[in-house]
């Protein structure tokens, strides 16, 4: 019994795996190319909302809870719903930016929380590179002491980053910085547009040689099992790793692109419910309905899953370049209006791994 | 060295770095201050009664020339938990500031804020506050530190200073704490002058004019109503106790000095000092400046009185 | 004391969740997944509650149409695995109380 298998079924079943809570739009640190919606109106959840919807997710059978923000450790109960949540036996991921978790946060996140794993936002392999994008002076040097310490108390921590034209000249250099660290770097080559719509941060985009490069950077450190057949072994694109919302391991048998609100769902910090991180579509609202009542009810879920089987059949029929270009229906909705259009970082994604194909055979 | 913010913030690591959150309420409400209008956002209904009730002459429920000179201050929740129940060392600091060249940081009892975006900065405040005293006050250290840096953006400044109008003029006695500027205020008030303020002020020049414009910020006293918007200010008096009176000449450069000294929060922030040198030189040479030496019998009122009436050129 | 009598401890660092049918079993410390069949994972529920060995035989003699000493072989042999691994462990109901 693998757990792709799992996966696939929890896919195929439209079974409830999978939670991102925004906890809070707050944040420590101000990144020129945030994704949050700094307007967003409406009541903050209360503890108690978060004790209860916790409750409601344990009966769901959900596993995988991730915090996230803004800041989530900035959030006044983060660690009263973190250790609610380990409790309740969830498999706890928490996204944060690393700067506040010295040595008494990270103690007590360890302690309290006891999270899987910690996604941690690297920027750059050096100070002026990383400090340009979060806007706070020293932030680097701050996240490198951090890092280590948390690290020696043998904390599980992940590095994310996201390729960007800031940064895509050091590329090698922070996965070199990575591995002197011994912890697994995960470099996203797609910055997005906030989720009001401001396109402000498409600016920094990578360049299309910088993404090549990023492209054959993860199929050279890609474990050999990894690496699609059709590749040479330079040029393989690891799947996305950790999480079953994008990458559903054997997702080929799934009839879905995605587990986008048919395995997952985000909510935010005022209650609204979205079938995933990216896509801002709106599902209901925690004040005025629970979860399961959602989750169960025909609603708006029922057009979302509607689409997985509509956009995994567009995206075949973009070719076997597509299967590596990470198409996101949430990200497509955002820029062209549509979940089935293709965007111009999906479409320049497909034609760098046209050409991989191409030179391949 | 001391962190910023540690005699107020459990948590310093965790103070925000950009203006958002998630507010206490829906509510909102427009201070009209010293000709700028501060839009307060995100606040809870008790917060807005509070605020509504501190601030009763100055503060409206709807835009009026909405496009004109808003100044935007967000609220936003913060927990009891991110602050200290009493600072450190027992001293009654209000706040401590840790200005930058692009934003000023606040960290204060029960709130902290963010001023962000010279030079037209927007204000972000976290405060576990939502009612009574508490919050009035935790609101009102914010607003003032506000106010100083939005007035010297615009070429002004706010002073520790009082504010008599005497004859449709201003007299702008100043000082620091502890100077006389209560006295003064006391005694030119049974004198039969106006007190627009016994302890802050904000000068600007219009038009070449120098000008006082009260502000919703007094000491002891309690502010004058139905007072104008501006006026023309006389003279401006730099204080100092004595047993006599009198009345001698400060240069230019003495006033200078007096205003930069007399101008809170800003007069500590030195991504600001070139801007602050050039407002209260500005300032400095609108009007005559003297040294007024009093004593507590408020005979120096006549001494303005027959001084001051000559016309006077910069 | 016999291992009828004895606690079916979970490691800390474990997560498990029940997916219909069947079970998940995180191990945090070695980020290992493991997907359990409904017996197995009906095991790991009851000693979530705290339960002894032969409590846990006794609960699933009810769920199950299967010979107690069939299901006592099958219980015995799956919790031996997972002490194997190092999943779970056996500790006396007393030291357990006192919070040893």
């Amino acid at each position: 019994m693998s757990f792709g298998r799992l996966v696939n079924r929890v896919w195929r079943e439209n079974i409830l795996f999978s939670i991102l809570i925004e906890l809070t739009y707050r944040c420590n640190l101000d990144c020129f190319f945030c994704y949050n919606d700094l307007n967003l109106q409406g009541r903050p959840l209360d503890e108690q909302q978060y004790f209860d919807l916790l409750d409601e997710l344990a009966q769901l059978q959900v596993l995988n809870l991730t915090l996230s923000g803004g800041e989530p450790l900035a959030h006044p109960s983060f660690f009263r719903i973190g250790a609610r949540a380990r409790e309740l036996g969830f498999l706890v991921r928490v996204k944060s930016n690393g700067h506040a978790l010295g040595e008494r946060l990270a103690a007590r996140l360890q302690r309290e929380v006891d999270p899987f794993v910690i996604d941690i936002s690297l920027h750059g392999a050096r100070a002026q590179t990383h400090d340009r994008q979060t806007r706070v002076s020293g932030s680097f040097d701050r996240l490198m002491r951090n890092l280590e310490r948390m690290t020696e108390r043998g904390m599980r921590l992940k590095l994310n980053a996201i390729l960007t034209a800031w940064n895509e000249v050091e590329m090698e250099e922070m996965y070199t910085l990575a591995d002197a660290l011994n912890i697994p770097l995960s470099m996203d080559p797609t910055v997005t547009p906030r989720d009001d719509g401001d396109a402000t941060p498409v600016h920094i985009r990578p360049s299309a040689e910088a993404v090549k490069r990023l492209f054959d950077i993860r199929a050279r450190r890609a474990p050999e099992r990894f690496r699609p057949a059709f590749a040479s072994r330079e040029n393989a694109p690891l799947p996305s790793a950790g999480t079953d919302t994008c990458d559903g391991a054997d997702g080929a048998s799934a009839e879905k692109h995605c587990g986008a609100g048919s395995s997952a769902l985000a909510i935010d910090p005022v209650g609204n419910v979205y079938p995933c991180v990216q896509w801002r579509r709106q599902l209901g609202n925690l004040h005025r309905q629970s979860i399961t009542e959602l989750w169960c009810s025909a609603g708006a879920l029922t057009p979302v899953r509607e689409l997985g089987p509509r956009i995994k059949h567009m995206v075949e029929g973009l070719g076997e370049a597509a299967r590596h270009a990470a198409f996101c229906p949430g990200l497509a909705e955002l820029e062209s209006g549509s979940p089935l259009q293709l965007y111009p970082a999906a479409q320049e994604k497909l034609d760098i791994v046209g050409k991989l194909l191409k030179q391949a055979r | 060295m001391a962190a910023f913010g540690q005699d107020f913030l459990t948590d310093t690591d965790l103070f925000p770095a950009r203006i958002s959150g998630e507010p206490w309420g829906e509510m909102s409400l427009i201070l009209n201050v010293a000709g700028d209008r501060y839009l307060v956002t995100g606040l809870s209904r008790t917060q807005a009664s509070v605020i509504r009730q501190r601030f009763v002459d100055v503060v409206f429920d709807q835009h009026k020339d909405p496009k004109k000179n808003i100044v935007p201050i967000r609220i936003f929740r913060a927990n009891s938990n991110d602050f200290r129940d009493d600072p450190p060392r027992g001293e009654p600091r209000t706040l401590e500031t840790l200005p930058q060249s692009e934003l000023v940081q606040v960290a204060g009892y029960h709130f902290m804020a963010l001023l962000h975006g010279f030079p037209t900065p927007a204000t972000g405040m976290w405060t576990c506050e939502t009612a009574g005293l508490a919050f009035r006050l935790a609101f009102e250290n914010m607003f003032r530190l506000m106010v100083a840096y939005r007035l010297l953006m615009r070429g002004a400044l706010l002073l520790h200073a009082a504010a008599v109008v005497s004859g449709a003029q201003a007299e702008i006695f100043v000082g620091r704490s502890g100077y006389g500027k209560s006295t003064v205020s006391r005694l030119s008030r049974d004198a039969g002058c106006t007190v627009l303020s016994d302890d802050m002020v904000a000068l600007c020049m219009d038009n070449g004019e120098l000008r006082a414009l009260p502000l919703p910020f007094t000491g002891e006293l309690d502010p004058a109503t139905g007072m104008a918007d501006c006026y023309p200010v006389r003279a401006l008096l730099w204080l100092n106790k004595g047993n006599h009176h009198e009345l001698s000449a400060l240069s230019r450069a003495a006033a200078l000095s007096a205003l930069i000294v007399c101008a809170p929060y800003v007069n500590n922030d030195p991504n600001r000092c070139e801007q602050l040198m050039q407002n209260a030189d500005r300032l400095a040479g609108g009007a005559p400046a003297y040294t007024l030496t009093f004593a507590r019998n408020g005979g120096f009122r006549e001494l303005l009185n027959q001084r001051l009436a000559a016309p006077w050129t910069a | 004391m016999d291992r009828l009598s004895r606690l079916l401890h979970l490691r800390d660092d474990v997560r498990h969740r029940r997916v219909e049918d069947e079970g998940v079993l995180v191990l945090q410390n070695e980020a290992e997944v493991m997907v359990l069949n409904d017996l197995a994972y009906r095991i790991i529920e009851l000693a979530v509650e705290q339960r002894t060995v032969a409590s846990i035989i006794a609960a699933l003699e009810e769920e199950y149409d299967v010979a107690r000493d069939v299901l006592t072989g099958d219980v015995m042999a799956y919790i031996d695995e997972l002490t194997n691994i190092g999943v779970a462990r056996l500790t006396d109901a007393t030291s357990e109380e006192n919070g040893a």
